[in-house]
């Protein structure tokens, strides 16, 4: 009787703790898949952003070379690789190319009095949407040459576009490089890498003196002006431009008003213009 | 006593209900997981020979990093599998010429990855001739273009052809492994031709491949999109593509324009190093 008893204790206590061992490792495996989740859908969105200033530097290539004929390739991973051990979910993505006005247009205007006249413009845009099983989140869109980085209703300038300053003793020059879209819009939506074909289809450049009382205006027409607006007044205080003299900008009057940067007291604008297609 | 043997029992199929359905899923996700990640370095890689060729700087050199294989999952090594990658320099010709057998430009050398799997179908990935393509239980898929493009221009009705040629130089060697190897690409030389081609004179193109249906299938769609029309044997429109084999026994596709007004050539010659 004594050595059943005692037998049946060891029994039942085995039991308890290997109930408690699965129950304490089945907890763990879930909420470490979760971090770990998190950590994969972070690490792709660098990913995407990271493919996206490739794309940029082809384009720059392209541009700098003039080449018209040479396509040159690039790779936006949609989602995430998921991890089997974890049972993670694998997040995936929408790549969307807009290259109507319909995304982003922006135009550069000479101003003089009170009457402005066109000298050039560019539109369209390259968004990701990610669809993200455990973090919130990310889209980036490539607008001009700049990555514009937007999570749940915020927005900014992850990478700048390539505009310089050059200071002289009573003025300064703009310098810089705008990269606009052409072609037929397409969108794609899934998991896996895919291989996005870059060509150069027209250069133009904007060369142009400003006269003293005149300036150069650019209009944003842009579904992120937020971003654009806090980016120039960020750029005007870096290049020590006086906010009021030098530069003005000019907010949105509505929802989907433009955005307006005047350039003032600019002596010179010097843009180099690509119009780039690209083709999954 | 008994709830010993019970507990063992339910160990057991516990332990049996792993080994026979999520080890082999896992080692699966793992293996493609792998295949996916080496995929995507060889289209980085191509970016950046395009890239290269584009810039023209001599001498540049971009690395990049391949994983061949997967050491696979803890304790049981499952989804563990092995790779090889190398640079075959006698691979992958191709040649342009004209009808009369005078070579204008031709290039060689392809960077082959081939993968030694245990769940997943074995797989290929071949850069050659500017392409990439990834083969799998015999059939190919072009996941990047080679730079080719032929064009007929409305308004003077001209036709153009482009053509990127390059040349993949490296020692023969071949790695194989688990290990993630680094592959350095270095432009050697890079130079742009344009030939003007006489009223009547053919343009032929070859290449040399085993995915040669890949080329005909890609190549014959350019030229069509480019607005060019195919001959139909009897009448000489503008082109006419051809397959066979070669005296070597290689399979070959080989495309004949008869009227094109100017060639420009891209030749461009690559160093690969894999360390």
């Amino acid at each position: 009787m004594m050595k059943n008893r005692r037998g049946d204790a060891v029994m039942v206590t085995s039991t308890l703790l290997l109930s408690l061992m699965l129950s304490a490792g089945a907890t763990m495996l879930l909420d470490y898949g979760e971090i770990k989740g998190k950590e994969e859908d972070m690490l792709h969105v660098a990913d995407v952003e990271s493919s996206m200033l490739k794309a940029r530097s082809a384009m720059m290539m392209l541009q700098q070379n003039g080449d018209m004929d040479m396509v040159v390739s690039t790779r936006i991973t949609m989602g995430t690789y998921g991890n089997p051990y974890l049972a993670m979910g694998r997040s995936s993505g929408t790549l969307n190319y807009d290259p109507g006005y319909s995304g982003f247009g922006m135009g550069i205007y000479y101003q003089t009095g009170g009457s402005r006249t066109f000298l050039n413009g560019i539109r369209g845009q390259l968004t990701f949407e990610s669809n993200n099983y455990y973090y919130r989140d990310q889209n980036l869109i490539f607008q001009s040459g700049s990555v514009i980085r937007e999570e749940e209703t915020t927005s900014m300038i992850a990478w700048d576009p390539s505009f310089e300053v050059y200071r002289g003793e009573n003025s300064w020059s703009l310098k810089g490089g705008l990269y606009g879209l052409s072609g037929s819009r397409w969108e794609i939506t899934g998991i896996d890498s895919v291989s996005i074909s870059i060509s150069l289809e027209g250069i133009s450049r904007v060369e142009r003196t400003v006269e003293s009382g005149d300036s150069i205006v650019l209009v944003y027409d842009a579904e992120y002006t937020d971003a654009w607006e806090s980016w120039w007044s960020s750029f005007a205080r870096v290049q020590g431009l006086d906010p009021v003299n030098d530069i003005s900008i000019t907010r949105p009057s509505g929802p989907t008003g433009p955005l307006e940067v005047e350039l003032i007291t600019l002596s010179s604008f010097i843009v180099n213009i690509a119009e780039m297609e690209l083709i999954i | 006593m008994v709830s010993l043997i019970m507990i063992a029992g339910i160990v057991i199929s516990l332990l049996g209900m792993i080994f026979a359905t999520y080890l082999p899923a896992w080692g699966k996700d793992n293996e493609a997981q792998t295949l996916e990640s080496t995929m995507g370095s060889f289209m980085d890689l191509k970016a950046g020979m395009d890239t290269l060729a584009v810039g023209g700087d001599e001498g540049t050199s971009l690395t990049t990093a391949i994983a061949l294989g997967s050491e696979g999952g803890p304790m049981f090594g499952f989804g563990r599998m092995t790779g090889s990658i190398q640079v075959d320099p006698a691979k992958g010709m191709m040649r342009l010429g004209d009808g009369s057998g005078i070579v204008m430009a031709q290039s060689r050398g392809i960077l082959e990855y081939s993968s030694r799997n245990i769940n997943v179908e074995d797989q290929t990935i071949t850069l050659e001739g500017g392409a990439l393509i990834r083969e799998q239980s015999g059939a190919s898929v072009l996941k990047g273009n080679p730079n080719f493009l032929v064009r007929r221009y409305r308004n003077t009705g001209e036709t153009k052809m482009f053509v990127h040629m390059p040349t993949l130089e490296g020692s023969g060697q071949s790695f194989a492994g688990t290990s993630t190897y680094l592959v350095s690409t270095t432009l050697v030389s890079v130079e742009t031709t344009e030939y003007e081609m006489g009223i009547g004179t053919e343009t032929v193109f070859r290449i040399t491949s085993e995915h040669h249906d890949i080329w005909s299938t890609h190549i014959w769609s350019q030229v069509i999109a480019g607005g060019l029309v195919e001959s139909d044997g009897v009448s000489d429109n503008d082109f006419l593509t051809a397959t066979g084999v070669d005296a070597n026994g290689d399979d070959y596709f080989e495309i004949t324009f008869y009227d094109l007004d100017s060639v420009s050539i891209k030749s461009s010659v690559y160093q690969i190093n894999i360390n």
